[in-house]
């Protein structure tokens, strides 16, 4: 026993002796696209800039599921560490209205601490960073959804939803006994932040809007597009375990060719063009719009759009450091491209139309125009997270067959509506 | 019973114990499969045994040993903290009546509780006094499970150990804190045993409040662990070989500590 | 045997106890009944019993009660009969029956956060090994957690996977205990084994069962890692049980005071049922001593 403690304390003083000089400012962020990143920012920034700057970096990579809640559970537990925390825009209202991360705005504003072009960014980035004028963090991707589709099967992408519907058809076994692919299409089943963004994209391009006199979830265009989705699932045109589906899973269903099209986010570009990573279909992945509706006037569509940005944890014991590097590393002209060549999307213009980027990732000359034209946010309250947690309720439920479509709108609106009253939006 | 039957008997066993090992055979068989191995379409029974799944989890980007080191750091306190507030206190509601209904009976509530429970409360307690993704935060919290467990185990060891026994230490003037530590204490050497090794068990398998209370500093095995199910792809060769990592310690002391363990594993309640 | 001050052994125990049990269970009370929230944890309105009464309104809560009793009674019974008759079969083996338990109780020993990997691992639609051997053996497309009570069965099955361990260790040891004579007259009388097996064992072990089961009941009430990494409550809301409702009302909506409430509920229904089992369980112990 006294042996082991022994062990244990001189194990404890090696790990103290090892930790080195400068000081070290950490870096919360999910495993994944955006994480190796960050990685070869953090490489870059201790090999060339941390003895300049007197303080290194070091990067925490965590699990993607539930991810969002580990990054808020370690901003309202107050923790110390990490200091720079990897978050989404869905969350910025509450930031800004609970002070749960550090608000940056005068020092964004300070030349010294921010030597970069304030004008260089796409401006829904840095809207979604900001509440009441108050800037929250800095944006190190935006990211919307595309369309993904196999150029060798389909020549032509589908535009409108009724247009996928059919081409999804054509590609399944089910319908299609020479169908070369199992299932015709694949999107988000599983209850997370993505679903509802998913499904807002097609609620929206209906007609859809956050709200009448009350919510609109139950609104006509949200009927429609809730009910197309069960359309399609009920007809076994997606995988039969979709209400199981997050990003993984559909990243796996069009590497392995099980399905024809998805609807994804636009990060997992990288992967599929990957030789190594998806040798089956890297040479054969087309992108294009996500589709939407013809209206007199032309195609209406929508794409969600949100930032994964750059928090400062209020409690850290490095804010000033950790301001320097969130700056260097989503707006320095060599930051920002560090993070584009490793397959991101910084919100920079001229990264984004850099020919060399967009020679490695020509999905930008998709991407842009759709954010640019189509682009939306969603709705900046306090209290989104908990409204979008009821209506995703509602409609995993409604994926995964076990409510009707009407029912499950009018239930999630209802309780929505409920939910803001409470909170004293409603009189 | 024939001889015949008996055969059949132990074949029936060993099928029982495979089919419950399968499992726990599965993911040590797995952690020394190459990834692309384990992500195949169709079922292959041969492949090439490989390392890189071991030699992943102590690379840069996954401190693993860190997390290893505080399970044993948090696991050893939580224990060790427990037993030293527990046989006093064990001792006490066995051997005075009035203490003892009561003080029990809130101790199996404890005991009986579903963790979440004190979720939110403890998040919130712990972020006040600012111990959170601390050692001793977590040790504070896994206190709710390993003291009431230790004191419930302790009462039922203590029981056994006839009054008699300290009746004679008293009426040679012994102080009963001296009839503790000389006379209890030793005669509750199994049973302190048995605690420790219940304590450990329970400290080192816990999830759910790591999950919530650690970030960076204090991150155990088991969160450690479920950080390899990343987007970019599921490790599940470095999963596999962590949860080895996290398991064969558990195996090792079930076949030299059995004894003990079946004590506590039982809560006491059965020899 | 003097009654003097054995309270003092019992003071640091309660002063731990009631800082890291009792002083959260009071401030959860506090909680409950404000309208605290992310952005306003400590000092939110008071509403009084308004998140009880919009506890007692919500579909979801009711749902998840649903789902975790299901859950319960299907893990619990299926664990109870399964332990029972691999205690029986490991008793009667002649010799290696050490071996056999040691072997029979290595799933106990296993983090439930590693059997929910493993699990999620097996369960995989495109390469987990059991839908791979139901294609190559039965042609079968088998989807298991797409399908809601399907999923819910697999959780079971987790649970059975892992804490069957736990009935047959304790059923095996009371068997141990048991004394030899009863037996010895009903075969003299000559009764066959699962006559003996149901008039003599099964009233004698009956009290250790009643232990079991309190345990059992308890344990799987409290189950969270397995599904949290398996299906995360999912598809739908299937596999939601109360205390994966309760972690996301508390972590991923931030409604505290409705979280707090919640867990006063339970914690007011486990102490009426510990009250319950409390007498029991000391006549059950006695008589397995």
């Amino acid at each position: 026993m006294r042996r082991l403690v022994l062990i244990l304390l001189s194990l404890f003083l090696v790990v103290i002796i090892c930790a080195g000089n400068l000081p070290e400012v950490t870096l919360f962020c999910r495993a994944g696209p955006e994480a190796y990143g960050h990685r070869l920012q953090v490489e870059y920034w201790n090999k060339h800039l941390a003895q300049k700057y007197g303080f290194k970096v070091r990067i925490i990579e965590a699990t993607r599921a539930d991810y969002y809640t580990y990054v808020n559970n370690t901003l309202m537990a107050g923790a110390k560490t990490p200091d720079i925390l990897e978050s989404f825009s869905g969350f910025t209202a509450l930031y800004g209205k609970s002070g749960l991360a550090l608000d940056i705005t005068d020092w964004y504003y300070d030349d010294s601490l921010f030597p970069y072009d304030r004008n260089d960014w796409l401006p829904i980035a840095m809207k979604l960073v900001t509440y009441k004028g108050r800037i929250y963090a800095l944006p190190t991707d935006t990211n919307t959804y595309l369309l993904f589709y196999r150029k060798d099967l389909i020549p032509e992408p589908p535009k409108t939803w009724e247009e996928l519907y059919e081409v999804a058809k054509k590609f399944t076994k089910k319908y299609n006994p020479n169908s070369p692919t199992m299932y015709g299409l694949a999107f988000y089943g599983r209850k997370s932040e993505s679903l509802p963004m998913f499904w807002y994209q097609i609620f929206r391009s209906y007609g859809g809007t956050w709200w009448y006199d009350r919510p609109a979830f139950d609104s006509e265009p949200a009927m429609k597009a809730l009910k197309w989705v069960v359309k399609v699932i009920r007809e076994g045109l997606v995988p039969p375990d979709i209400s199981t589906y997050e990003y993984m899973e559909i990243l796996g269903a069009l590497q392995t060719g099980q399905v024809a099209m998805a609807v994804q986010w636009d990060a997992a570009y990288p992967t599929l063009r990957d030789k190594k990573a998806s040798p089956l279909v890297w040479d054969k992945m087309g992108v294009a719009m996500v589709p939407g509706v013809w209206t007199p006037e032309g195609i209406r569509r929508a794409h969600s759009a949100h930032d994964q940005m750059l928090v400062i944890n209020p409690n850290s014991k490095y804010k000033k450091e950790a301001f320097i590097f969130i700056a260097w590393a989503t707006a320095s002209p060599e930051g920002a491209k560090i993070y584009a060549m490793a397959g991101c999307s910084p919100p920079r213009k001229s990264i984004l139309s850099d020919p060399e980027v967009l020679k490695k990732f020509p999905r930008f000359s998709v991407k842009l125009p759709g954010l640019d034209k189509w682009g939306y946010a969603e709705p900046a309250l306090p209290d989104y997270p908990e409204m979008k947690d009821i209506l995703n309720t509602y409609l995993a439920k409604a994926w995964a067959l076990e409510i009707d479509p009407e029912t499950a709108l009018k239930k999630a609106n209802q309780e929505i509506y409920e939910f803001l009253r409470s909170k004293g939006y409603y009189k | 019973m024939n001889r015949k039957s008996k055969i059949w008997l132990y074949i029936l066993a060993v099928v029982v114990v495979l089919i419950f090992n399968f499992p726990l055979v599965f993911v040590i068989v797995t952690s020394f499969k190459p990834l692309g191995e384990i992500m195949l379409p169709n079922l292959k029974f041969t492949f090439s045994p490989t390392l890189e799944n071991y030699k992943m989890l102590f690379s840069e980007t996954f401190p693993f040993g860190k997390y290893i080191l505080n399970s044993i750091t948090i696991s050893l306190i939580s224990t060790i903290g427990a037993l030293a507030v527990a046989v006093p206190g064990s001792y006490g509601i066995s051997r005075f009546g009035k203490v003892k209904k009561n003080v029990a009976f809130w101790i199996l509530s404890i005991r009986m509780a579903p963790p979440v429970v004190f979720a939110l409360p403890l998040f919130l307690i712990l972020k006040w006094i600012k111990l959170i993704d601390t050692i001793p935060g977590l040790v504070m919290v896994y206190f709710t499970f390993t003291v009431p467990l230790s004191i419930w185990i302790l009462n039922t060891f203590l029981m056994e150990i006839p009054k008699s026994v300290e009746e004679s230490a008293m009426i040679d003037g012994a102080t009963r804190g001296q009839i503790l530590y000389r006379i209890i204490f030793p005669l509750l050497m199994p049973g302190i045993v048995a605690v420790f090794i219940m304590n450990f068990i329970f400290s080192w398998n816990e999830f759910f409040f790591a999950l919530l209370m650690t970030m960076d500093r204090a991150v155990t095995i088991t969160v450690g662990t479920a950080r390899f199910v990343t987007g970019y792809s599921i490790y599940w060769g470095a999963i596999c070989a962590a949860s080895t990592i996290s398991v064969i310690p558990m195996i090792i002391m079930t076949f030299l500590v059995q004894k003990y363990l079946v004590r506590g594993l039982t809560m006491g309640a059965i020899k | 045997m003097r009654n003097d001050r054995g309270w003092r052994f019992v003071i640091p125990s309660v002063i731990l106890l009631g800082f890291v049990a009792l002083f959260p269970f009071i401030f959860s009370l506090y909680i409950s009944f404000t309208e605290s929230t992310a952005y306003n944890i400590y000092h939110g309105k008071f509403v009084g019993l308004g998140n009880y009464i919009s506890l007692f309104k919500d579909i979801k809560f009711w749902d998840s009660l649903r789902v975790t009793l299901l859950y319960v009674a299907l893990s619990v019974s299926i664990e109870m009969i399964l332990g029972f008759f691999l205690a029986l079969l490991v008793d009667s083996l002649d010799r290696y029956q050490r071996l056999f338990m040691i072997l029979l109780i290595i799933p106990m020993m296993i983090a439930p956060l590693v059997y929910g990997i493993i699990f999620k691992l097996l369960y995989n639609s495109i390469y987990g090994p059991i839908p791979l051997f139901f294609r190559s053996a039965f042609n079968i497309e088998l989807q298991i957690l797409n399908k809601p009570f399907r999923a819910l069965l697999a959780m079971v099955i987790v649970d059975v996977f892992q804490w069957t361990s736990f009935v047959f260790l304790i059923t095996y040891s009371a068997l141990q205990a048991l004394p030899k004579e009863p037996f010895e007259a009903a075969m003299i009388d000559g009764a066959t084994y699962w006559k003996r097996v149901r008039y003599v064992l099964l009233p004698l072990i009956r009290p250790a069962f009643v232990v079991i089961m309190i345990f059992r009941l308890m344990d799987s009430f409290k189950t969270f890692d397995q599904i949290f990494v398996i299906t995360g409550g999912g598809p739908g809301t299937a596999t939601t049980t109360l205390s994966l409702y309760t972690y996301f009302l508390m972590f991923t909506r931030y409604n505290f005071g409705k979280a707090a409430a919640l867990t006063v509920i339970i914690l007011m229904v486990v102490i009426v049922i510990t009250n319950l089992v409390f007498k029991r369980f000391f006549r059950e112990v006695s008589a397995v001593e």
